[in-house]
């Protein structure tokens, strides 16, 4: 019952891995739910030489055992580059929504429906779609109903802001030189 | 009972930023999650140079303190919550360990925590002999109870409040992390020398407006977070692990 760790990225924690089964897996933090893809054996080799992999070749009894090494890696490569990775994309944030604990979830709701609130339908759209991907959330009918709702009232907000904006757009008129830039939050 | 974890937040007292508690270098909870057991530095690590590292600059007490007792190096420091959320100036996450995964005859209170300072600004400890050379038995003798005798520590720490006659709030007499900032850190202390495991029962917890700042932050970032956020995702991974086996249960007061 071994699994091996194929190789890694030293940077970010990337693991290419064999589990007992034979079958090979790329995966990526926070690992867990999300983030397994299978590969086949012909993508080996290329994945470990165009994206930056170490090749490892190290066993470990469970896939938390990997997981954990492999958190490791990522951890300390982050804390010798301290903090100038400093950005965060759209992908870590959804990571992050899909990995709130279920005691967290309730106050989290409740932070989307403020966001709708606030007219900031991007972060509803955004954070909730995530949401809707939390196993946990989708354990709670109640609250994955009012995401789900969240969601559709931005959509359809943002919907109307945009038909709004055009309301007065008759294209007979427009001026053809004249460039238009939306701005929709 | 309880240990704390920090990440950048914004405080809800100023909303400025703050890389809070000790996780910005140590990743204390994500430490703990990952072994299921609070370990305290001797068992972390062997080399007592990593050891002085993570006493940081309370190392010379720390050691001197430990040294004294037989148990000492088997002693983890908690502070006693009274089921409130612990410190906020010790992170953002409070994990909090019932009453009842702890041996009365492993466990002792003191009424202060065990390095505090004789006053603001001194570095002079309250439970140590002139220069911190040792620790002055006599005084914190007086200070220890036992699990059966916690509650009159308690009332003894405060008693000037009870005699005032005003109106108690009965926790602030514990802990009292709101009266002071961030910074405030006058907390009865409970000294343990036993494993504490992860197991059933044990409380993670997060205040609410606190955790939610950090939904802000995450969404609409103003300030520069990169590497944290990745920290935090797979820190809330390793507690669904947790969850799930119904090993801990997470909440936001």
């Amino acid at each position: 019952m071994n699994f091996e760790l194929i190789a890694a990225t030293m940077t970010d924690g990337y693991g290419i891995v064999a589990d007992n089964h034979g079958e090979v897996y790329l995966v990526k933090p926070p690992f867990g739910f999300y983030g397994k893809y299978h590969l086949s054996y012909e993508q080996i080799e290329p994945t470990i030489a165009q994206f930056g992999f170490t090749r490892l070749g190290e066993t470990y009894p469970s896939w938390d055992a990997v997981f954990e090494r492999l958190r490791q890696i990522a951890w300390q490569a982050r804390r010798e580059v301290g903090d100038t990775n400093t950005t965060i994309s759209d992908e870590d944030k959804k990571a992050f929504f899909r990995s709130i604990p279920a005691g967290f979830l309730v106050g989290t709701v409740e932070k989307l429906e403020s966001y709708l609130t606030k007219g900031d339908f991007y972060s509803v759209v955004l954070m909730g779609e995530a949401l809707l991907e939390n196993k946990n959330l989708i354990k709670k009918e109640i609250l994955y109903a009012q995401v789900k709702a969240a969601i559709e009232k931005a959509k359809d907000k943002r919907q109307e802001l945009i038909s709004s904006r055009f309301s007065n757009l008759k294209p007979e008129n427009a001026d053809k030189k004249r460039q238009f830039t939306l701005d929709i939050q | 009972m309880a240990v704390f974890t920090g990440f950048a937040v914004k405080s809800s007292l100023d909303a400025k930023m703050y890389y809070s508690g000790r996780d910005q270098h140590d990743l204390v909870l994500s430490k703990i999650l990952k072994v299921g057991a609070y370990l305290n530095a001797y068992e972390q690590f062997a080399d007592a140079a990593q050891r002085e590292v993570h006493f940081s600059k309370f190392k010379n007490e720390r050691t001197v303190f430990d040294g004294t007792f037989t148990e000492g190096q088997k002693f983890k420091y908690l502070n006693f919550n009274n089921g409130q959320l612990g410190i906020p100036a010790f992170g953002d996450f409070t994990l909090a360990f019932p009453l009842s995964h702890f041996q009365a005859d492993k466990l002792v209170f003191v009424k202060y925590n065990s390095l505090i300072r004789k006053e603001t600004g001194s570095t002079q400890c309250l439970y140590f002999t002139e220069n911190n050379e040792s620790v002055l038995l006599e005084t914190l003798e007086k200070d220890l109870s036992t699990l059966a005798e916690c509650r009159k520590l308690i009332v003894l720490k405060q008693k000037e409040d009870l005699g005032s006659g005003t109106d108690i709030d009965h926790n602030l007499l514990v802990l009292r992390p709101f009266a002071n900032g961030s910074k405030h850190r006058d907390y009865v202390e409970a000294i343990v020398w036993q494993p504490i495991n992860i197991k059933n029962g044990v409380r993670l917890r997060s205040e609410k407006e606190r955790f939610e700042a950090l939904i802000d932050e995450i969404t609409n970032p103003r300030v520069k977070l990169g590497a944290e956020v990745k920290n935090i995702t797979e820190l809330l991974t390793l507690i669904n692990r947790y969850e799930n086996d119904e090993l801990l249960a997470t909440e936001l007061i």
